[in-house]
């Protein structure tokens, strides 16, 4: 309950940063390198675009083909959801339904990148070679 | 005490009002970290941590809850509800220890950033479990190089506001220090019951 006012005193008197900060920082900047690291070194070529719209398959698509059209995406109940391109192997989404819009920002080519559109509960994934072999074998 | 209940009630609605507005503004702006789609600024978070230091532990839980309750009607997606109160609360849990165990030492900046951090990749943790799709996790260092920038950010903005905010409005009805420095709040609390 309340505050500490000698606490808030000292801080009000304090710089900006601190010496353990840097505990902080080294920290978090390895997580970060380590992550980097492990999600790039999974990276591998892609063959295969998969959606799943709320949580169910919706398609698979070749990431050979180059779309003149754009593959749209339905929920459902029929509600037009977004477009989805594929054109010498990248991927990516236009026309979304969802109020921000992020899944646009998004364009991948190697798998396992993934493009998301939250609000619409839509997932799209490239699927690499490996993971094709492994499920039919 | 009656007034002193009001005067907390207060301050919580107006730290709330502030934080929706500062939630509200930061959907309308651009993504501004484009490499991390769905990475935020979090403004509000600024809130959050000024509340924490200022107001106290519990104050700042109501703020917290009410904020991510209330964000989460004019997004009109029932799934928001989940994503912001969890990203909220961790965040304000990692912060709220930080301040209570290591706050003179570490600074204020550190602190946001823990919690920029931590709201960031329980939010991925929470759109993961969303979709189902355990390989969204493969997102989380781009999210974390966001929350750097942006928890550095929003610290720098936490220690020049509680730095310069006049500290009488938060000593005034304090409920801690009641023995030590409340002499001369309470002074001030006597002679304003008594002209009523």
């Amino acid at each position: 309950m309340g505050i500490n006012i000698e606490k808030v005193k000292k801080i009000r008197e304090s710089k900006p940063f601190s010496l353990w900060d840097l505990a902080v920082f080294i920290t978090i900047i390895t997580a970060i390198v380590i992550l980097f690291v492990f999600s790039f070194s999974s990276q591998k070529e892609g063959t295969k675009v998969v959606v799943y719209v709320e949580n169910e398959f919706y398609g698979e698509y070749s990431l050979k083909e180059n779309t003149q059209e754009p593959i749209p995406v339905y929920n459902k109940d029929g509600k037009f959801l977004l477009n989805m391109h594929i054109k010498d192997g990248v991927v990516w989404v236009t026309d979304a339904t969802s109020p921000r819009r992020l899944c646009e920002l998004s364009r991948i080519s190697k798998a396992p990148q993934q493009i998301i559109d939250l609000p619409n509960r839509v997932f799209i994934e490239i699927v690499g070679e490996s993971d094709i072999d492994y499920i039919s074998g | 005490m009656k007034n002193k209940l009001l005067y907390r009630i207060a301050r919580i609605g107006i730290f709330t009002s502030i934080a929706l507005v500062m939630h509200y503004l930061e959907s309308l702006l651009p993504p501004i970290l484009v490499f991390a789609p769905g990475a935020k600024m979090g403004l509000a978070n600024v809130v959050t941590l000024t509340a924490l230091i200022l107001l106290g532990y519990v104050d700042t839980f109501v703020i917290v809850v009410v904020r991510c309750g209330l964000s989460a009607l004019y997004s009109s997606n029932p799934f928001s509800v989940v994503y912001s109160l969890g990203g909220g609360l961790a965040a304000y849990a990692v912060m709220a220890l930080l301040y209570k165990f290591a706050s003179p030492k570490i600074s204020i900046t550190a602190i946001s950033l823990s919690g920029a951090v931590t709201h960031n990749v329980v939010q991925t943790l929470i759109a993961s479990a969303i979709v189902e799709q355990i390989n969204l996790i493969l997102m989380i260092p781009l999210m974390l190089s966001a929350s750097l920038i942006a928890g550095l950010f929003i610290g720098l903005v936490a220690h020049y506001i509680i730095k310069c905010l006049p500290l009488s409005l938060f000593t005034k009805f304090n409920t801690a220090n009641a023995s030590g420095s409340s002499t001369y709040e309470d002074s001030i609390f006597n002679d304003h019951s008594k002209q009523n």
